[in-house]
């Protein structure tokens, strides 16, 4: 077998490796999907697989949650909007001030060190935080309200932000903000108008990635929220246990508006994501 | 070191501390964040309300014309089965605010009350709702240390139920008769546990539902950890383990010492584990309570135990079984063992001592209710819990059983009503009901504090035998270690019995 | 662009111009946020340790210091040691399963170029989504036993269905495909980012001098894709080690307590039981774990690499 040859059977053997784990991954979210559009019957005697084959797509589960039950709904999915996206814009600003800081500043060679302090923190085990967390917010009286989140989720963030923006701003030339300095900018004009704009493609990255850990956590939510704050997840794993029946409709329904938002914006912005997520790794 | 900072004070530095940073992190963007007494800038007086979602659901149907007619707001926070308690008791030992009026199981009723979380119903309301006419048994399950500080609902008690048309077939009967010596009784099902377990063996394995398929069995109980399991193994134990003299059941009056892993209860869960494998459907042991439900509407199961026995099983869309279920008394036992001696005492007439399942859901006026909302919170409750509110609730369907003696009379309004249950059937409930809440040796459920940590060691333990992890003696020693560390961290053995005795109204 | 590998050591970052003030504005707040989120929390759940301390007592009670009596009650715990084996277990079984598939998809993404980037988008879906959602969609739904399209299909072919929610086996298998569904992702995009840091010439030097595809592959590509695969082994096996929230939604710790991890043990005691001080005790332990188990690894890994 000739070298091309060769080089053809490996591509068919990676398409088809690609393809099989496309389909693992394509399953369960097409069976929620159609799901969604199922009705009781449908699911009550054996498994259906195709719409219109074998069993009558309706609207139902759809019409339960807009129509029906939206008012019930808005109220977690408003909270988890403006959670995530206030806890994930101040641990931004916060996180994206201190990785420049690192990278610009000298604290006495010990930079790396406050870096790793930071990252430290993701040994920690959640568990170890919400029993403290639980009291700590009675103390401040601050149980079961969004506030009490959004603190939560940007502390959260902070250390990953701090440790990929550290090294993106290390990556973009010094030599523009110095000049900028000696003609007058303050060092606050020189971060906002010269470096962040420069570092656009990682402060995406990072700021997508804190939104989609804030709008998807639940252990936190569980325990700090009660009826006012509840966010999405913990409302819908309020809704199966019910009564020991579950309304598999109406469930993925749900699920796919949690879903599709963030996965939507994730895909859309892939090439930063995958760099966020790889990008500490890769420098070992 | 002698530790003189008390709980609160340590709380208060560390959270002092915290609350500084969270200002200084949030001070930008904390505007929409904030939201704290937003109750006073709206007009209109917003009534809040925490229950499960079901039953919330129907309160509200129920409610709302009364709402609107008053000019107030309902906003309904609607819960699965588990989180409503979990947040409850969370809510309470916080001191957070959930709900002006809040739904709840009894079981917590200690918790709840003791933490000052609720408000005691004032006598105005109780005249009102004709307080009287509510059954001791449930009365129990509604007061502490002889004040009044909840309001019934929802009178839910496990009744035993079976299939009064099978055990009428001649030619049933006489097969069973056959093979174990006594006659089926189409009037009282299975009087004793022994009965019951033949009942369930006989019905296993042939096709007696006539379906042409392999899914006939003769019992489906609530198996399954974290959800109802606590009832489903309590209510089969009772009948061997609470003694006619001796009031406790849980752990003993006297020493505080947990009864869980004494002969009587690992004979309830030796038998237990051995019907749930064999004589249950596929995944029996891991049940939840709907899926007993079904598998006995589904015309599956010949007998089992539940609470909501009623309603889904008259709605074509749940049920296979309309008007063939008998009901009674849960099942009980010539033996039972006394843990005074330390002996199985014999009784000629089987002693039953049902098991009053977490005697229902009640609901109660948070402590912290706003006081413009006062005359509204107060008004909802009375108009929701007054004697003809009830009886329209019970007869329909909601799921709530019965918790008057009114109601218990109304024999007319469930056979004709929403409920369709027929004259026989209504009575067959409505006695069952009764005698099960008026039992001289009933058991009361667990409500003497810590109610979600005991109920966890035990699940946690039956679980594991049902899953065949560890032999039921093995399962309810580690029960039973488990409930005297629990009660000597709520406070010591003998601060639980005495919390024991007083939900016993000792 | 990120993805790629930048080196820096010989280029300047750091500013000349001494500018104290701000140095300091822009960092504090960071420090102080974490140091008092993450300081409250460890000292507070280390001084809960060492006493009763309780939610749901009912009467006055005096917290007081236990001494180590939450360790010993940890240390004699059947259950507690169930929960830790569990995690262990559920470590074991996804972290390999991850490596091998991140790396089986990895090689093949690398080793095409037409729609590298569309499977690349695709495959980073599972990562977006939340694991309570994972667990509902993958888990609930099609591990669901009587009608649940796996069982289905099994039983179509003449299989027995499996039960996959109530043997305790099985049911820690179905929470393992659902962690393998959900963060073998995360591997291959890890791994793929390491595969093209690898310069192809080396590759075809090996070749050329006589080492076959198999050889060269281990000779070249594995030492140099070792420290991001080492990294990323250990992010993904801390992360097995906190597993709770598709447990909580798939079995709840049941059937027994066969699939109970440590933090729903820690969930279950602390904040639904109310035992602070023994969930605390857990806590701890949980965290000592990790330290020692990541610190040794770091040691080991760094030691090895550094040896080759």
């Amino acid at each position: 077998m000739g070298l091309a040859a060769q080089k053809r059977v490996r591509t068919i053997i990676s398409y088809c490796i690609l393809g099989f784990w496309s389909f693992i991954l394509l399953f369960p979210m097409y069976w929620v999907v159609i799901t969604s559009f199922k009705n009781a019957i449908d699911m009550s005697i054996k498994a259906t697989y195709m719409p219109f084959i074998d069993f009558q797509p309706g609207l139902h589960a759809w019409r339960y949650l807009f129509v029906d039950r939206l008012t019930w709904f808005l109220d977690p999915f408003m909270n988890s909007v403006l959670v995530a996206f206030i806890s994930s814009t101040v641990a931004l600003v916060i996180g994206s001030s201190a990785g420049y800081a690192l990278a610009r500043f000298d604290y006495g060679g010990r930079n790396n060190s406050i870096v790793l302090g930071f990252m430290s923190q993701r040994m920690f085990p959640g568990a170890l935080f919400i029993l403290a967390f639980l009291v700590m917010f009675r103390e401040l009286g601050l149980l079961d309200t969004r506030l009490a989140l959004i603190i939560v989720y940007s502390s959260g963030a902070i250390p990953f932000i701090v440790w990929v923006m550290r090294d993106f701003f290390e990556g973009l030339p010094v030599e523009i903000e110095e000049s900028a300095m000696i003609d007058g900018a303050n060092r606050l004009g020189v971060l906002f108008r010269i470096a962040m704009p420069l570092a656009a493609p990682g402060l995406v990255a990072v700021f997508v990635l804190s939104l989609i850990g804030a709008w998807n956590e639940y252990l936190v939510a569980l325990t700090l929220t009660f009826r006012e704050a509840i966010t999405i997840p913990l409302f819908m794993t309020m809704q199966v246990s019910q009564t020991g029946y579950t309304e598999w409709w109406n469930m993925s329904a749900i699920s796919l508006v949690s879903v599709i938002p963030v996965v939507a914006a994730g895909m859309a912005l892939e090439k930063y994501i995958t760099g966020g997520l790889t990008f500490g790794a890769l420098k070992g | 070191m002698e530790s003189k900072v008390s709980r609160r004070q340590f709380l208060r530095m560390v959270g002092g501390a915290a609350g500084a940073v969270a200002l200084a992190a949030c001070a930008a963007p904390a505007a929409p964040a904030a939201d704290g007494g937003e109750a006073m800038s709206q007009e209109k007086i917003v009534i809040r309300y925490a229950g499960l979602d079901g039953m919330g659901a129907r309160v509200e149907a129920f409610m709302l014309p009364w709402v609107e007619e008053n000019g107030y707001e309902l906003e309904r926070g609607a819960f699965g089965q588990q989180e409503l308690t979990d947040k409850i008791m969370q809510s309470v030992a916080t001191d957070t605010y959930l709900a002006d009026i809040f739904q709840f199981p009894s079981n917590a009723r200690a918790d709840v009350i003791n933490a000052g979380a609720l408000q005691e119903i004032p006598t105005e309301v109780l005249e009102a709702i004709d307080f009287d006419d509510v059954l001791p048994g449930i009365v129990n399950t509604l007061s502490w240390e002889g004040k009044i500080y909840a309001l019934p609902y929802d009178g839910d008690i496990h009744y035993y139920s079976f299939r009064k048309d099978l055990f009428a077939n001649e030619d049933i009967n006489s097969r069973f008769k056959d093979s174990y010596g006594f006659d089926l009784s189409p009037d009282t099902g299975a009087v004793t546990w022994d009965q019951w377990r033949n009942i369930c063996e006989f019905f296993t394995g042939w096709d007696w539902n006539e379906n042409g398929e392999d899914d006939d069995f003769g019992a489906a109980c609530m198996t399954k950890r974290g959800d109802t399991l606590w009832w489903g193994f309590n209510s089969r134990a009772t009948a061997y383990a609470k003694h006619p003299d001796d009031d406790a059941y849980f752990i003993d009056l006297d020493t505080g010492e947990a009864r869980l892993n004494n002969p009587g209860f690992v004979r309830a869960l030796t038998e237990w584990v051995e019907e749930m494998q064999n004589w249950a459907p596929p995944g029996g042991t891991n049940f939840t309570y709907g899926d007993s439900l079904n598998a006995m509407n589904g015309g599956r199961v010949a007998q089992t135990y539940n609470w909501d026995a009623v309603t889904s099983a008259t709605s074509p869309e749940t049920s296979v079984i309309q008007g063939l279920q008998g009901y009674n008394i849960l099942p009980g036992s010539h033996e039972v063992f006394n843990s005074k001696s330390g002996e199985w005492d014999y009784f000629d007439i089987p002693s039953h001592a049902p098991f009053h399942a977490f005697g229902g859901w009640v609901i109660a006026v948070s402590a912290q209710v706003d006081e413009l909302a006062y005359d509204a919170v107060w008004g909802f409750v009375t108009h929701l819990t007054k004697p003809e509110s009830g009886l329209a609730f019970v007869t329909d369907l909601t799921g709530a059983s019965p918790y008057r003696f009114s109601q218990m009379e109304a024999v007319e309004e469930f056979a004709t009503g929403p409920l369709q249950l027929g004259e026989e059937v209504a009575m067959d409930y409505l006695n069952a009901a009764r005698e099960t809440l008026d039992h001289p040796n009933a058991v009361t459920d667990q409500a003497f504090g810590g109610w979600v940590q005991y109920r966890d060691a035990l699940e946690l333990g039956v679980s594991k035998a049902l899953a065949n992890e560890l032999p039921p003696q093995d399962a309810l020693d580690e029960v039973a270690a488990a409930f005297n560390e629990i009660s000597e961290r709520m406070g010591g053995l003998q601060h639980q019995a005495e919390l024991y005795a007083r939900t016993l109204g000792k | 662009m990120a993805t790629e590998p930048q080196i820096y050591p010989s280029k300047r970052f750091r500013f000349e111009i001494k500018d104290n003030l701000w140095k300091w504005i822009f960092l504090v707040p960071a420090v102080a946020i974490i140091l008092i989120l993450l300081a409250v929390p460890v000292l507070w759940t280390l001084y809960a340790a060492f006493t009763d301390l309780h939610l749901y007592r009912i009467g006055d009670f005096d917290t007081k210091f236990v001494g180590l009596a939450n360790f010993e009650k940890l240390l004699s715990n059947r259950s507690f040691w169930r929960t830790a084996r569990n995690t262990v277990v559920f470590m074991l079984g996804v972290v390999p399963a991850q490596l091998i598939i991140g790396l089986t998809v990895a090689l093949a993404l690398n080793n095409i170029t037409r729609g590298q980037k569309l499977f690349r988008t695709w495959f980073l879906m599972p990562l977006m989504v939340s694991p309570v959602v994972v667990s509902f969609i993958v888990g609930r739904m099609l591990f669901q036993e009587d009608i649940g399209p796996i069982n289905d299909i099994l039983r179509s072919f003449g299989f027995e269905g499996v039960p996959w929610l109530t043997s305790p086996t099985w049911a820690m298998v179905a929470l393992m495909a659902i962690d393998v569904w959900q963060w073998s992702s995360f591997m291959i995009l890890m791994l793929l980012a390491a595969l093209q840091g690898v310069p192809p010439d080396l590759h075809e030097a090996a070749r050329v001098d006589g080492a076959n595809q198999l050889q060269a592959f281990w000779r070249i590509t594995v030492p140099l894709i070792m420290p991001i695969t080492m990294t990323a082994l250990l992010i993904r096996i801390i992360d097995a080690f906190k597993v709770v929230e598709i447990i909580m939604v798939l079995t709840g710790g049941g059937p027994g307590q066969a699939t109970e991890s440590v933090t729903l043990a820690i969930y279950r005691t602390g904040v639904k039981g109310g035992d602070l001080a023994f969930g605390s005790s857990q806590a701890y332990f949980l965290l000592i774990v990790l330290m020692i188990f990541g610190g040794a690894y770091l040691f080991l890994t760094r030691r090895a690499m550094g040896k080759d």
